[in-house]
């Protein structure tokens, strides 16, 4: 197992994402709001402002043309309020009538007839009408009937489209009717030219859905839909998904002005509007994006160049710590080992003062005080190789990179654990490759970190195992020293905590837990690594992976 | 007569051999072993022993668990212990597990002979005590 493995730090991004996600939201909810509040607004306001638009162009029209009509009407009627049958029966006045009627009121007047109240003509005035009957026409009964008419339009002489105004004249029990064919042409003109954009078109229908002016192209309309729009004097809105249709009915007819057009041209500023919306909402949108992604990425940069100088300071003191607690245990050892030469060289000097005190010339006492004084030679010799080891150990306390043999290392941490090791009843054995290259390294954090580990090793085999094996070799890349027990494996629940600091399965007070963390972080920082191995009840190795080409300074 | 018999018990084989030597000199009847394993086997051959001095940290069987052995064994023998300054805790676990005192290495050999002495007095009042009960148990059947 290795300690890369355990050692991502996810949280951050997982961090870092949300924040960005929650910003985006937070960002992009208000501008989304806003916009929706104004698409809807302007979208009311520009329903209100086309329809407004189109429904005046459409009474404005329609006032035309019911003034047209209306005054054609206005003008019979005034002409038949001086009626007199005697004149009127007469071709040649009106003729002459007609004539005024077109010096007065324009030339819309085709013909002028009068009719007897059984629909035979009179007298007639005009082109093409000499002689006609008009007793079945729709016209004349609707006229009998109501006073006043105005009847739809009919193509006339020439194909011209005409309608009829005609008045009843009641004089001494006897019905009449003055009727004029009327030139639809101008009103024809006029709803043409009733444009509205490049779509819009305008036209007249009656009640039985029959044109009254020129027939559009493309035009369907429904019975369902024209009557319906009867119902009332002025109508407007959408009558499919792509026309909009606004009409008006016209005065002293049964007809319609209608005027549709396409939804699309009608709405085509508010399309644009809200197309130009979609895009500045997604432009701000990817915007925000954009600068929450850089924002943030420039913040995780600067907060993990942050973390990565504070850890690096805090491995040191991590590294630092460690050291002391090394040293700490290592004094431990040392007092104890020096100890016994000690009391042996104390017991010794009393055992001198002894004879003394017996006398140095009785018996053997002579040998025995020489004897005596050797063993404290030999004792104190001990002493000065333990201190030895100590100063070995103590002198590199800095932290300085230098060319080191590992090996030599490796044997000089052995040392000063043999008496670690006697004690638990453990051999060591190694296996050191001898054409090991050097190595650029602190010695100090080495020993640090190979003390901790064989200390480990001995610690683990305090109930079961008695061998620890310690080995070195390289190859192109690496070198890799390999300490390995038989003590009782590492439990399968400890497996992804060993490196942890503060994680100890030793009695309290006997370990602070930060030994392989501190050598997971000094190795770490020369760019190796440590992997593990473990097996319950087999035993342990633990491989301290060191790169040849490391970087360190 | 030797004011008593004692078991040095220590893996230091020169510190032994000479503390051996000053004891005798004070009239202490010394019988060495150099491993807690060694001492129990010395305790089955010598049921003279009175006083046992024992090292607390050695290879092997340590001493605290040589005193626990002994302690099951032999529960009137008394033992001081023998530590350095690093294993005080240990001899006091000791003391908790019936030892009779510790001296810390080196030690003042007067003053071990004193403790030795002490022990050995309080061992043979304890087994006083015991025979002069057996002794009351043994007159009150026949009574």
């Amino acid at each position: 197992m290795s300690m890369e493995e355990k050692r991502t730090p996810r949280y951050s991004k997982r961090i870092i994402r949300n924040m960005v996600i929650i910003l985006i939201g937070v960002a992009i909810a208000p501008m989304v709001l806003v916009t929706g509040i104004i698409l809807y607004r302007f979208n009311s306001f520009s329903h209100e402002m086309v329809h407004t638009h189109l429904e005046g162009l459409v009474l404005r029209n329609k006032q035309h043309i019911d003034f047209f009509l209306n005054e054609k009407l206005s003008n019979i009627r005034y002409l038949s309020r001086g009626f007199e049958s005697e004149l009127f029966k007469h071709d040649t006045f009106l003729m002459e009538r007609l004539q005024d009627l077109r010096e007065e009121y324009g030339p819309d007047f085709v013909d002028l007839e009068l009719i007897d109240g059984h629909g035979r003509q009179v007298a007639y005035a005009g082109l093409s009408g000499k002689g006609a009957y008009h007793g079945n026409t729709r016209w004349f009964k609707e006229t009998m009937e109501t006073r006043h008419h105005i009847s739809d339009v009919f193509q006339g002489p020439k194909a011209l489209p005409q309608c009829i105004v005609a008045t009843k004249i009641q004089k001494e029990n006897t019905q009449w009717i003055l009727k004029a064919a009327i030139d639809f042409g101008s009103i024809n003109l006029m709803v043409e030219n009733l444009k509205a954009g490049k779509t819009g078109i305008a036209f007249i229908v009656n009640r039985q859905g029959e044109f009254q002016t020129q027939r559009p192209d493309k035009i369907k309309l429904t019975p369902q839909l024209y009557l319906s729009l009867f119902d009332k004097a002025t109508n407007t809105g959408q009558i499919n998904e792509k026309h909009i249709i606004v009409s008006a009915s016209l005065k002293n007819t049964d007809w319609i002005l209608i005027l549709q057009q396409d939804i699309d041209e009608a709405f085509s500023d508010l399309n644009f509007s809200k197309k130009f919306a979609v895009l500045f909402f997604s432009l701000g949108s990817i915007g925000i994006i954009l600068v929450c992604v850089l924002l943030f990425r420039r913040a995780s940069k600067t907060i993990s160049e942050a973390t990565s100088e504070k850890e690096l300071v805090m491995t040191q003191q991590f590294i630092e710590s460690g050291k002391l607690d090394s040293i700490g245990e290592l004094a431990s050892g040392i007092a104890h080992e020096i100890n016994n030469p000690v009391a042996i060289i104390v017991e010794e000097a009393g055992w001198v003062q002894d004879l003394i005190h017996e006398g140095i010339d009785k018996n053997d006492n002579l040998e025995e005080f020489i004897r005596a004084l050797k063993q404290i030679e030999t004792q104190g010799h001990r002493c000065k190789e333990i201190t030895r080891k100590l100063l070995s150990f103590g002198r590199k306390t800095d932290s300085r990179v230098e060319s080191i043999q590992l090996n030599d290392l490796i044997e000089e941490v052995i040392s000063l654990s043999l008496e670690k090791a006697r004690h638990a009843n453990v051999k060591i054995h190694t296996n050191l490759d001898p054409h090991l290259p050097e190595i650029q390294a602190s010695v100090t954090e080495i020993q640090q970190v190979l003390s901790n580990i064989i200390n480990n090793g001995l610690d683990a085999m305090e109930n079961k195992g008695d061998r620890l094996d310690i080995s070195s070799k390289s190859n192109e890349d690496h070198i890799v020293i390999t300490v390995r027990d038989n003590g009782p494996g590492i439990p399968a629940i400890n497996l992804n905590r060993v490196f942890d600091p503060f994680f100890s399965t030793k009695p309290v007070g006997k370990g602070s837990g930060l030994g392989l963390s501190i050598c997971y972080s000094i190795i770490k920082k020369m760019g190796g690594r440590i992997d593990f191995e473990s097996v319950v009840g087999e035993g342990s190795a633990f491989h301290v992976v060191l790169p040849l080409n490391n970087t360190l300074e | 007569m030797a004011l008593a018999t004692v078991l040095l018990v220590d893996d230091e084989v020169p510190f032994v051999e000479t503390m051996t030597k000053r004891l005798t000199k004070r009239e202490l009847d010394i019988i060495p072993a150099y491993t807690g394993e060694g001492a129990l086997l010395k305790l089955s051959e010598h049921p003279n022993i009175e006083v046992v001095i024992l090292d607390v940290k050695m290879p092997g069987m340590d001493g605290i668990e040589t005193l626990g052995a002994i302690k099951k064994n032999y529960p009137l023998k008394e033992i001081i212990m023998l530590t350095g300054h690093a294993t005080v805790e240990s001899a006091i676990e000791g003391m908790k597990k019936g030892a009779y005192d510790y001296l810390m290495k080196p030690c003042d050999i007067e003053l071990l002979v004193d403790k030795v002495t002490e022990a050995a007095k309080k061992k043979r009042r304890h087994e006083e005590k015991i025979i002069e009960a057996q002794v009351k148990e043994i007159t009150m059947r026949r009574t």
